[in-house]
């Protein structure tokens, strides 16, 4: 038995060598630096190193739970990483449905290619644009407003409007981006299938139900999977540079907080502390939505 | 599988950071430092190389090489703030860290851990110039003396309250003010009566209502803005660092400002202001500084705030005069000015310093006048005349295309972006040296100075940890709270109450208590 493994292995060495490469960057970059992880449970210093700081136990997650700020802030991210959930997973969705439909081949490219452009800018250029659009003094849209005799609205500093920025400005700029790999799965469907169902005298809306949507449903479940698998992780870079004072109360996320006290006070073990349980909180997530998907589909991440 | 365990793997990001920065830091080309006259000292600084020349090739250091007989390895770092604390995983450090910044936590824990040498016993013999200023400002020591008595680094020190930015000030538009006949305010009062001049009857002549009262980037006006009006209400007894730690004294008695009384008068004031128009709408969000200035340039800006005029930039700033001082109602006054020790981390010896009596040697020389003027000034004759009795940089300096500022930059090492261990020149030798006109101030005399000027504390790392957390949630909510107040949303008769229970649930009572020990503390060293 182990003899014929063996002989197995000796034939196939050069593939498991190939194999060993990433196996070996990976215990490297991945693996390796997780011991690091440690400092969330020590008083890290510089000075005594990872290993040799003083345990102190829970004493960070603690003091992130009990912060002032703990619950607001978990509210905040929550609220903002949901409705994006909620928008982002659909929309993308019924963008590539639109695109496969349709007919001219050269609008199509054109129209797909115009839609991933976003996708392209920088974080900081689309916080640019939001204040050039929606500022109050001489934003477009506030212009636009008084031009036909609305009421101007402070969507920057208004904590009502932060969400609605956020996530709209995300789908603006990562909904043609996010078609891609719907788009890929559609290219597989086998063409024959339609034309069988075009002779059946089917409609274009029944081929997308019956035909379109099943197809892709397995690329759908998993990217929903590990979307959701991000739950707690709201982009630091644009809400950082969308926060203001009066927007606080909502635009205070997970990322930002633990930036501010942190990072700028040089807490590490702290932020740690804080990435560990984010983490968790996302690993939870995703295994629960995996095995929902499992009782539920047959599709699921393992 | 393997995807999920790198969403683990993302948890350690921070350590992983950490791990690969000092594993690439330990194999730097770092030079142990040839000891072949034992005079050979390694010094790590901030890389400023993309505006001046390197360290080893400026003109000042090896002119001061030469005159020290100490040569001197430099090491430069870029964006040093991120990597400080990063640097101290080496396990060789230099000599000396200079005109870096460390906050007086991050002083007090890696003295406490054995990293910076305490220096406090040297000083008297081998840094006789500091001793000496040390001696006649007690102040000076006792904010550089840490809660267990040691001294582990030495400080930027500026006498004159008006030189190195230590005083905020209002700008007013004076053309503005010629046209409509009016006065420079000099109280509250008088400031909200020029403001509603000032967006009511068009001074700028463009036929439209675009005049602006206050108007800055958004942000900024808790910053400068707000401690003006602070002093006018009695919140500056204890000068501009006190207000940033959330502290005054009242009657020689240390509080907190926040949740005082006073503090709700300067946001009522301001809430005045604001639903008057004459603070600009976006003062809290919205506007970035390069707009401003754009907007500063088409003659909309009635009123700004900050240390220096040039931030508005140069074709307007000439129009503004400065004011140091408005006078609230109930005559409370002040200069809104940091103490003379402005940053407490200009230099500090570390523990892997063979010979820490020859690097204080090294740097005391720019605490006496001489040093002084050479870290400012340089030599006279290469780069300095004396015209009329008044030392004038040379025609390369003032004639440098981006200004004699960042001209005199690219010779002398103490005239730019940051704290020095160094003793600063008056403003108006500064001034001259530009070829410049000084700016006389005539709005205030040395009793507008409060008596006690309050450094930020030394902290012990309990006290640290404890007040850090505080702090970062107190200024967070105070910041929305100051939105909600000064723009309407919140009403000062039915809110205030709230407000103030809210601070003490974020822990007030137990940070005014800490700061009072530490005060304590701080009139003791």
């Amino acid at each position: 038995m182990t003899k014929s493994r063996w002989k197995y292995f000796k034939q196939h060495k050069w593939l498991y060598l190939m194999l060993a490469v990433p196996i070996i960057f990976v215990l490297i970059w991945n693996y390796w630096p997780m011991y690091g992880v440690v400092i969330a449970f020590k008083d890290y210093s510089p000075a005594f190193g990872i290993l040799g700081s003083p345990w102190v136990g829970l004493k960070h997650f603690k003091r992130f739970f009990h912060s002032y700020f703990f619950g607001n802030v978990m509210i905040n991210t929550l609220r903002v990483s949901i409705y994006s959930l909620l928008v982002s997973i659909p929309l993308p969705i019924i963008l590539a449905l639109m695109f496969n439909e349709i007919r001219i081949k050269w609008f199509k490219s054109t129209a797909q290619t115009i839609s991933y452009i976003p996708n392209f800018i920088s974080v900081v250029v689309i916080v640019g644009m939001i204040n050039f659009f929606f500022g109050t003094q001489n934003g477009a849209i506030n212009t636009l407003l008084s031009a036909v005799g609305l009421k101007q609205i402070d969507f920057l500093g208004s904590p009502a409007w932060f969400p609605h920025l956020y996530v709209w400005s995300g789908i603006w700029q990562g909904v043609g981006w996010g078609t891609l790999i719907y788009t890929a799965a559609m290219s597989g469907i086998p063409q024959d299938q339609y034309e069988a169902a075009y002779l059946e005298g089917a409609t274009r809306l029944q081929c997308i139900k019956n035909i379109t949507i099943p197809a892709i449903m397995p690329t759908i479940v998993i990217s929903a999977i590990l979307a959701t698998g991000g739950i707690m992780a709201v982009g630091f870079d644009k809400t950082y540079l969308l926060q203001n004072a009066s927007n606080l109360s909502t635009s205070e996320v997970l990322s930002t907080y633990t930036y501010k006290v942190g990072i700028i006070n040089g807490e590490y073990s702290f932020s740690a502390a804080v990435g560990l349980f984010n983490n968790i909180i996302n690993f939870i997530m995703l295994f629960v939505v995996n095995k929902f998907a499992q009782k539920v589909g047959e599709t699921s991440l393992w | 599988m393997k995807k999920l365990w790198k969403s683990l793997a993302l948890a350690t990001s921070a350590s992983a950071l950490l791990f690969s920065l000092s594993a690439c830091g330990s194999n730097g080309n770092k030079s142990s430092g040839d000891e072949k006259d034992g005079k050979s000292v390694t010094i790590l600084t901030e890389d400023h190389s993309d505006v001046r020349p390197k360290s080893k090739d400026l003109w000042m250091w090896k002119e001061y090489e030469k005159m020290s007989g100490v040569k001197v390895d430099w090491t430069e770092v870029k964006d040093f703030g991120e990597k400080k604390n990063l640097l101290l995983s080496k396990k060789e450090l230099p000599d000396a860290f200079y005109q870096t910044i460390w906050t007086n936590d991050e002083v007090v824990k890696y003295g406490t851990q054995g990293i910076f040498q305490p220096l406090e016993k040297l000083i008297p013999k081998y840094a006789p110039n500091l001793n000496k200023i040390m001696k006649k400002y007690p102040d000076v020591k006792k904010a550089m003396t840490t809660p267990d008595g040691h001294i582990y680094s030495l400080p930027y020190l500026s006498m004159d309250p008006m030189s190195g930015g230590r005083t905020f000030r209002l700008y007013i538009n004076q053309k503005w003010l010629d046209k409509l006949g009016l006065e420079v305010p000099k109280t509250t009062e008088e400031l909200k009566e020029v403001l509603t001049q000032f967006v009511t009857k068009d001074p700028n002549g463009n036929g439209k209502a675009d005049e602006q009262g206050w108007y800055m980037n958004s942000g900024e006006l808790p910053n400068s803005f707000e401690k003006i009006i602070d002093a006018a209400y009695g919140l500056d007894t204890a000068g501009r660092t006190a207000i940033d730690n959330m502290i005054y004294l009242d009657n020689d008695k240390l509080q907190l400002t926040v949740n005082s009384d006073k503090m709700k008068d300067v946001w009522k004031y301001e809430n005045d202001l604001y639903s008057n128009k004459l603070i600009f709408k976006q003062a809290f969000a919205g506007v970035d500084s390069d707009k401003w200035v754009a907007d500063a340039s088409k003659d909309v800006v009635g009123l700004w705030s900050w240390v220096s005029p040039e931030m508005i930039g140069e074709a307007v700033r000439d129009n503004y005069t400065p004011i140091n001082i408005i006078e609230g109602p109930n005559g409370d006054k002040g200069l809104v000015s940091q103490p003379p020790i402005m940053g407490t981390s200009a230099f500090m010896i570390t523990k892997d310093a063979k010979d820490p009596k020859e690097l204080l040697k090294w740097v005391d020389y720019f605490y006496s006048e001489e040093g002084s003027e050479f870290g400012f000034l340089g030599k006279e004759g290469v780069t300095y005349h004396v015209v009329d009795g008044k030392k004038v940089y040379v025609d390369k300096i003032l004639n440098y295309d981006k200004g004699a500022q960042l001209g005199s930059y690219q010779y002398m090492n103490n005239v730019y972006a940051g704290f020095f261990p160094y003793l600063e020149l008056p403003q108006k030798t500064k001034e001259e040296a530009w070829g410049e006109k000084p700016i006389e101030y005539t709005d205030f005399t040395d009793a507008d100075v409060p008596k006690q000027l309050l450094p930020d504390f030394m902290s012990t790392p309990e006290e640290s940890s404890e007040i850090s957390t505080i702090m970062t949630d107190m200024r967070n909510y105070v910041e929305q709270a100051r939105v909600k107040f000064v723009t309407g949303k919140w009403n000062f008769t039915t809110d205030w109450d709230n407000y103030v229970t809210q601070l003490n649930k974020i822990g007030a009572d137990r940070l005014l208590k800490i700061r009072r020990t530490q005060y304590a503390r701080y009139q003791k060293n």
